[in-house]
C-alpha cells in the first residue's frame, strides 16, 4: 500500500498514479494518498477528497510550475483524489505529490524506483519549492508508520532531520525532483547531528545581575525556576518586576531534546518556525500584550491553531499587567494550568495541544500602583482597589504557587552598588543541579519537576523535619492558612530543599515557603 | 450582420488552414450557443473562438472573452464531442484575434489552450 506509485496502465490511454504525503490534524500528521487520474475528455482540473482553499489554489501552481519547469500539463480530464476522503485536509504542501502524481499519470516519469516515499512541498510558480508547515510532525508520523523516505523542502530538512531513523531528501526545486525520482541524478540523505544540536550555548544580552536589589523576587524566580511553580509579583511601577521577568529566561534549565520535539511541533504547525534556527534550542518565552483575546491565548479558529498557552509549553508564559487582561481569558486559563493540556473543540473538529508552561505574572497592586508604598502616598478609593483586584479570580491566584512582593527600590541602593549581584549562570547552575534531583525523583512518572505533584507524591516525597513540622502547624494556625495553601508550601518547601540539594525538608525551607504566599497573608485581597 | 465579424471568421480560417489545421465545422451553432471554427490537428480537437476589433477604445478582443462566453463555448463543446461520439480524442479550446487597422488590414494572433473547464 506504501509503494510511492504504482502506475496501473488500463484500456485505452487511462493512467492512473498513486503516491504518499501528508497533512496535518493539529500537531498530528496523517498518511494521505494523492491519487491522479488524466483521462480523456474536455481539459479539466478537478481536485476532490475535502480540499481547502489553498489545496484548491494548487491547482494554479501546479499548472504553472509544470509547465515553468518544460514539462507538459496534459490537456486532459485530470483528476486527483485526497485519499481518505472524509479528513478536511488545508495547507499547500500537498502541491508536489500532486504535480509528481500529473506527471506519474502522464507518463512524463518513467524510471520511478523509490518505495516508502512521502513527498511535500510547495510550489511557488517557476517550480521551486518551498518550505511548508509541520515537517517534525509529518516526519514522526513517517517513522511511526514505518515510511523509510521522504522528500522534503530544503529549508525544512533540518528540521525533519531530528526524527532519526529515516531518510530526509532536501529537494529545492520540481526539475529536480523528478530527475532525483528518475534516478538521473543522487541526493544525499540529510543529517543532523543530533548531539550537537542542544548543546550550543544560549547568549543573551540580559543577564540577572543587571538588577540592582531585589535580593527577595530574585530568589522567588530561582525557586520558581527551580521547581516550574508559578509566580505572580505584586509591586508599584517601576519596581523591576518587568525586568526581573525578562530575565527569567536566562536561569531557565536546559531543555532536553524531547521537550524541544514537543515544542517544535507546536511551532512548525503554528507557522512562527524561525527558519534561520527551525529546531527551538531553548525554551519559549511568550509574553502576550494584555489586550489579546482568548482564543489567542488558548488557541482556535476554524482549524484550531496553538495560542500562547501553547506556544509557551515547557517555557514561561509571562503576563504583564495581569488585572488587565479580560476576565474570560484569565479565567479559561485554570483548565490548562491544572492539565498540562488544552482541547480546543469547534464544530469541524477537536484538537489538544499540550500546554505545560510556567505562568509568571506581574501586577500593581492597585490602579494608581502606590498602595502600600512606604514613600507615595495611593491616591485609590477603596472601591477602585477593591474593583481592581476583582479583575484576578481567586481560583486563578490559588493556582500560582508563589505570590511576592516587588517593593520600592531604595535609590541609595542604584547608586551605591554597581556590581556583585549574581550573574544568571551562577543562579542557572544551582537550578540545573535542583531539576536533576527532580528528574530522578519523578522517572518514569508523566511529571517532570515539583510544581506538578499531586496530593500522592506531596505525601511521598515532602518528608519533613520534626523542627520543620512544628514550623509548619505553627504557621498554618497563626496564618490560618488554607488546606491548598498547605499543599503549596509543601511543594514548594521540596523545591527549596532540593536547591540546598536536602533530602529532608527543614525548618528553614519551610519558613521560605511560607513567606512566598503574601496573598495568604492577606495582602493583595 | 456584422461585417467585420465575417470578414474576421474567414481570414482566422485561412490562417489555420495554412497553418496544418483541417476545419471540421464553421459557425457550428445550437440552440444555446455557437461555435466559430472547430478544427483538428495532431488528433485533438480545437474549439476556436474569433474576435475581431476596429480599434482598441473598447479595449483588447481577447478581453471581451467572458466566463459567460467561456462556459458557453464548453457547453456546446460538450454536445458536439457526444454527436460526433469522439470522447476519446484530445481537445483544446483556442483563442483566435484579429485587431484591423483603418485599412482593413489585420493582425491575427493565436492563443492555443486559451481556457478550459
Amino acid at each position: 500500500m506504501l509503494n510511492t506509485i504504482n502506475i496501473v496502465i488500463g484500456l485505452g490511454a487511462i493512467l492512473i498514479s498513486k503516491l504518499c504525503s501528508a497533512a496535518l490534524l493539529g500537531v498530528e500528521a496523517f498518511l494521505v494518498e494523492v491519487e491522479v487520474d488524466v483521462a480523456s475528455g474536455l481539459p479539466s482540473f478537478n481536485i476532490v477528497g475535502l480540499p481547502d482553499t489553498a489545496i484548491q489554489e494548487s491547482r494554479e501552481r501546479v499548472r504553472s510550475a509544470l509547465t515553468n519547469s518544460e514539462f507538459r500539463f496534459p490537456m486532459q480530464r485530470i483528476t486527483v483524489n485526497l485519499a481518505p476522503a472524509d479528513i478536511k485536509k488545508e495547507g499547500p504542501a500537498l502541491d508536489l505529490p500532486i504535480a509528481v502524481g500529473i506527471l506519474a499519470a502522464n507518463d512524463q516519469l518513467q524510471g520511478f524506483s523509490l518505495k516508502n516515499c512521502i513527498i511535500i512541498g510547495e510550489l511557488s510558480l517557476n517550480g521551486s519549492i518551498r518550505p511548508v508547515n509541520g515537517v517534525l510532525s509529518i516526519a514522526l508520523m513517517a517513522r511511526k508508520n514505518g515510511i523509510d523516505n521522504i522528500i522534503v523542502p530544503m529549508e525544512n530538512a533540518e528540521e525533519a532531520g531530528i526524527v532519526d531513523g529515516i531518510k530526509i531528501y532536501p529537494v529545492s526545486n520540481l526539475r529536480q525532483v523528478v530527475r532525483f525520482l528518475n534516478k538521473q541524478i543522487n541526493i544525499n540523505p540529510f543529517y543532523v547531528n543530533r548531539e550537537k544540536l542542544l548543546s550550543n550555548i544560549d547568549v543573551y544580552s540580559v543577564d540577572f545581575a543587571d538588577v540592582k536589589g531585589q535580593q527577595h523576587a530574585k530568589r522567588a524566580l530561582e525557586v520558581a525556576a527551580a521547581g516550574g511553580h508559578n509566580v505572580i509579583m505584586i509591586g508599584p511601577p517601576g519596581s523591576g518586576k518587568t525586568m526581573l521577568a525578562k530575565r527569567l529566561p536566562t536561569i531557565l534549565p536546559a531543555i532536553s531534546l524531547e521537550e524541544s520535539i514537543e515544542i517544535t511541533r507546536l511551532y512548525s504547525i503554528s507557522n512562527f518556525a524561525n527558519r534561520s534556527s527551525p529546531i527551538m534550542t531553548r525554551r519559549p518565552f511568550r509574553a502576550p500584550h494584555h489586550t489579546i483575546s482568548d482564543i489567542g491565548l488558548i488557541g482556535g479558529g476554524t482549524f484550531p491553531k496553538p495560542g500562547e498557552i501553547s506556544l509557551a509549553h515547557n517555557g514561561v508564559l509571562f503576563l504583564d499587567e495581569l488585572p488587565e487582561f479580560s476576565r474570560s481569558a484569565l479565567e479559561s486559563l485554570r483548565q490548562p494550568i491544572e492539565n498540562g493540556i488544552v482541547t480546543i473543540s469547534r464544530a469541524l473538529r477537536s484538537v489538544t495541544y499540550l500546554s505545560r508552561f510556567m505562568l509568571v505574572a506581574a501586577a500593581n497592586p492597585c490602579p494608581c500602583g502606590f498602595f502600600g508604598d512606604p514613600v507615595k502616598q495611593c491616591t485609590c478609593t477603596s472601591y477602585q482597589i477593591q474593583k481592581y483586584r476583582a479583575k484576578i479570580s481567586g481560583p486563578l491566584l490559588d493556582r500560582i504557587d508563589i505570590q511576592i512582593e516587588v517593593p520600592r527600590l531604595d535609590y541609595k541602593e542604584l547608586v551605591k552598588r554597581k556590581n556583585g549581584y549574581e550573574s544568571s549562570g551562577e543562579i542557572r547552575k544551582r537550578i540545573e543541579k535542583s531539576r536533576k534531583i527532580q528528574l530522578v525523583r519523578f522517572q518514569g512518572k508523566k511529571i517532570y519537576n515539583n510544581s506538578q505533584m499531586n496530593r500522592k507524591d506531596i505525601e511521598k516525597y515532602c518528608s519533613l523535619s520534626e523542627e520543620a513540622w512544628n514550623l509548619l502547624n505553627q504557621a498554618m494556625e497563626k496564618l490560618k492558612l488554607s488546606a491548598r495553601a498547605y499543599d503549596k508550601i509543601l511543594k514548594l518547601s521540596r523545591t527549596i530543599a532540593d536547591i540546598d540539594l536536602v533530602e529532608e525538608i527543614q525548618a528553614v525551607h519551610i519558613a521560605e515557603a511560607v513567606q512566598y504566599r503574601s496573598l495568604d497573608r492577606e495582602y493583595l485581597i | 450582420m456584422n461585417n467585420i465579424g465575417k470578414i474576421g471568421e474567414e481570414l482566422a480560417r485561412h490562417y489555420l488552414s495554412k497553418k496544418g489545421y483541417h476545419i471540421l465545422e464553421q459557425n457550428y451553432r445550437v440552440v444555446f450557443g455557437e461555435i466559430d471554427i472547430i478544427a483538428e490537428k495532431n488528433n485533438c480537437i480545437c474549439f476556436i473562438e474569433v474576435k475581431c476589433r476596429k480599434s482598441q477604445k473598447y479595449g483588447l478582443p481577447e478581453e471581451s472573452i467572458t466566463k459567460y462566453k467561456m462556459n458557453k463555448i464548453i457547453k456546446v463543446a460538450q454536445l458536439y464531442i457526444k454527436q460526433k461520439g469522439i470522447e476519446d480524442k484530445l481537445f483544446r479550446f483556442d483563442v483566435i484575434t484579429l485587431q484591423f487597422n483603418h485599412r482593413l488590414l489585420a493582425k491575427i494572433k493565436h492563443i492555443p489552450n486559451a481556457f478550459h473547464c
